[in-house]
């Protein structure tokens, strides 16, 4: 018996070495028809505000809240002292993340925010400070990237004025938040967008070409699922990605446009908006895999704030990244060259690249 | 000793009773909606973990020494024993180690040199829990896989006992220096490079993250655990004379675990897709070398309630039969509760709806189940639900 059983222990132990060496013949390997988004001529993107919250640490903080409340696996929705924030102002803690996305294609042009931030009071002046009309009558609609508080909760301060505008949300959009829309007043059309399906001025008609919205699902903190991202293609120059807090990885998302959209000259172009990285200003060594794999992807411009946080763009220029801080008030052009501008419409940098 | 009612009953009220004890102390002290909320940021897995620690020295390492003089009733007191030593454990990385070595054990150091609350703890819950998982393996190589060689009925309790913790130390010391240090040398913002190496397996396993040695490490106690107990210390006997037996299974052990890690990196592709190098949560390899460590320890519990609890069913086939069904019925088992935590787990323990979530983490759950188990099963030697224990005086 005893050189039976190690006869079948040795041919178990074959089998498995042979399933791993051989399981790529298993591995599902869908065929993917990359989707025609058109192209547009330039995207113009002017940060709004990045901040998010007023202090990140000690009491009456961000990290400070959340600890007190046990942690990151509690549900945003349980914060009374941050849904009552949304109206405070000066708030105790509440500001915000959001920026207005310009679109041009010919002689149109279109006009939306993503993520409207979290206090209103405080959002509607910038609004107001980043050159937008009280009544926000330049708006084609709105896009929300997820619900978490600093993206989302500022929505009375549009929809106090434009109730009906039309507002595309991720289809992991939690019940709560779909009833914060109606209890805050939205009387337009909310188009949600299923998870990992690519969506274009085809299926969206108030997109403009050149334009996609894709939704990754999963669950991030707080309690919160999925995010959506935009993605621009730009006229001759290539992929620009847009993201609140790009919940999903830059390189998943990357890699995923990549896959499933025809690019203009197969190129990384820009990248602009939170990275998720190092929120808590702090670090842990997969992000080192994820600035690895992005120095990878060779983007042109990347212009990162928000949760991305300050020390991540230390740890990218050790990587050979060469990103920008876009502050409030900040504009980004992807047009056939890439210009940057502060707060006070001066020119800092620009990247020229010829015909 | 034999089971006060038959093996599958005895079997069945012994897990729905520790089930339970776990349960309730989860709803208290880790729920995400309970009173505590200690299930993030890892501080109730850095607890539990080091629960288990101390139980390895009084029940493999001093055999129970002293308290094997009390009767096995009063054997209870055991209990809060091991938990004040775990504490006093705790409390000298907070305020001795941390402070005067390293930092990133102790959640007060870090505070104090500006890193914020929720991250200081994160990073020393992190440092404590996986220093317990190393600890748990290096300090039971010697009792399980070398049998206390070559002091073995050569030395009386507790010298035997001080001889193989201190051997334990040591390998446990070790294997955290090459296997996790490297690890925190980059969890900070600025890289420690001069004081840990750069993680040795990030250019195969394409990720900086300690993930992929727990990705098979923990494989590595579940099977040291399996030795112990279902397997009753096969197929490594094989190699008759001891230090060999302990050689054999310990190279055996890691062969066989980072086998596995492997197998079930495969099934995660066939199931998921492709990792992409620098891909987040499910999409990254640091998760998916997580997720193997995940299912590793969904194995522990019924690995220890089979062969404790159940009388190490079946016995009735050749021995090698009898390890292969019992494996097999693990390993099955492993794998309902697998399904189970995630589909009853946002309901039952509160903790987050996916699997892939950035705030799941089942080895807190899968740790935490067997810790009532282990003090009823080592400690008490399961009484009242077994009779006439053999350690009984």
């Amino acid at each position: 018996m005893g050189k039976t059983a190690g006869l079948v222990a040795v041919v178990v132990l074959v089998i498995l070495v042979g399933f791993v060496a051989a399981h790529d013949a298993l591995v599902p390997k869908p065929k993917i028809e990359k989707v025609d988004m058109g192209t547009c001529d330039y995207v113009k993107i002017t940060v709004l505000e990045e901040r998010g919250w007023k202090r990140l640490k000690g009491p009456d903080s961000l990290l400070g809240d959340i600890f007190a409340h046990g942690g990151m696996a509690v549900s945003q929705w349980t914060f009374d002292e941050w849904l009552k924030d949304i109206y405070n102002d000066p708030s105790r803690l509440a500001l915000g993340t959001a920026f207005a996305v310009e679109v041009g294609k010919g002689d149109k042009v279109w006009k939306f925010f993503m993520g409207v931030g979290w206090n209103a009071p405080h959002m509607k002046r910038r609004y107001a400070e980043c050159g937008f009309s009280p009544d926000l009558k330049e708006l084609d609609f709105v896009v929300m990237c997820h619900e978490h508080m600093d993206h989302f909760w500022a929505m009375p301060a549009v929809l106090e004025v434009r109730p009906d505008i039309t507002i595309i949300a991720p289809a992991t959009f939690s019940d709560t938040a779909k009833a914060k829309l109606k209890e805050w007043g939205h009387t337009g059309k909310l188009i949600l967008t299923e998870p990992l399906k690519p969506y274009t001025h085809k299926e969206i008609p108030e997109l403009p070409p050149g334009m996609a919205l894709v939704t990754f699902p999963g669950w991030i903190i707080l309690g919160i699922n999925g995010e959506q991202a935009a993605l621009f293609n730009v006229k001759d120059r290539g992929l620009v990605t847009a993201t609140g807090c790009c919940h999903m990885g830059i390189v998943t998302l990357a890699s995923y446009a990549a896959s499933h959209f025809k690019v203009e000259k197969d190129n990384m172009y820009g990248l602009y908006g939170g990275l998720h990285i190092a929120l808590a200003e702090d670090w842990s060594p997969e992000r080192n895999d994820w600035l690895l794999y992005l120095k990878m992807l060779d983007f042109d411009f990347v212009g990162a704030n928000h949760c991305t946080g300050h020390v991540t763009v230390n740890r990218m220029k050790e990587f050979g990244i060469d990103c920008s801080w876009a502050s409030n008030g900040h504009v980004i052009e992807f047009g056939r060259d890439i210009k940057w501008y502060n707060e006070k419409g001066e020119l800092i940098k620009e990247l020229k690249f010829g015909e | 000793m034999e089971p006060r009612w038959n093996n599958i009953v005895t079997g069945i009220i012994g897990v729905v009773i520790t089930t339970i004890i776990a349960l309730v102390f989860w709803a208290v002290f880790a729920d995400p909606r309970g009173p505590m909320r200690m299930y993030t940021p890892l501080w109730f897995f850095a607890i539990t973990a080091w629960l288990i620690v101390p139980t390895i020295w009084l029940y493999l390492i001093f055999e129970n020494y002293p308290f094997t003089k009390l009767p096995i009733k009063k054997r209870a007191v055991m209990i809060p024993v091991s938990v004040v030593i775990t504490l006093i454990c705790i409390a000298f990385f907070f305020y001795f180690y941390g402070p005067l070595a390293v930092p990133y054990f102790s959640w007060p150091k870090l505070e104090s040199m500006g890193v914020a609350k929720l991250a200081a703890r994160d990073y020393s819950c992190y440092a404590l829990a996986y220093s317990a998982i190393v600890a748990i393996f290096g300090m039971g190589i010697w009792p399980i896989l070398f049998n206390n060689w070559p002091w073995r009925n050569k030395v009386e309790q507790p010298a035997l006992g001080f001889a193989v913790f201190a051997l334990g130390l040591s390998i446990s010391v070790f294997l955290f220096q090459v296997l996790v240090h490297p690890h925190f040398g980059e969890a900070f913002p600025i890289s420690q490079k001069f004081v840990a190496a750069t993680p040795w397996w990030k250019d195969f396993a394409l990720t900086y993250h300690g993930n992929f040695i727990f990705g098979w490490f923990v494989w590595a106690v579940v099977y040291l655990i399996m030795t112990a107990t279902i397997w009753e210390g096969k197929p490594w006997t094989a190699a008759r004379k001891q230090p060999w037996i302990g050689i054999f299974g310990l190279v055996g052990i890691i062969l066989l675990s980072l086998l596995t890690m492997y197998v079930v990196l495969s099934v995660m592709d066939i199931n998921l897709g492709y990792a992409i190098p620098g891909g987040r949560r499910s999409a990254g390899l640091y998760w998916r070398y997580l997720h193997s460590a995940e299912v590793a320890g969904f194995m522990l519990y019924p690995t220890l309630a089979l062969y404790y609890y159940f009388g190490n069913v079946p016995k009735k086939f050749s021995e090698e039969v009898n390890w292969a069904i019992r494996t097999v019925i693990v390993f099955v088992a492993g794998f309902i509760i697998h399904q189970l935590y995630y589909l009853a787990g946002p309901a039952l323990l509160g903790v987050p709806t996916s699997w892939d979530s950035e705030a799941q983490l089942a080895l807190v759950w899968a740790t935490w189940w067997i810790v009532p188990l282990v003090y009823h099963c080592w400690f008490m030697d399961r009484w009242p639900l077994y009779k006439t224990p053999v350690t009984e005086s």
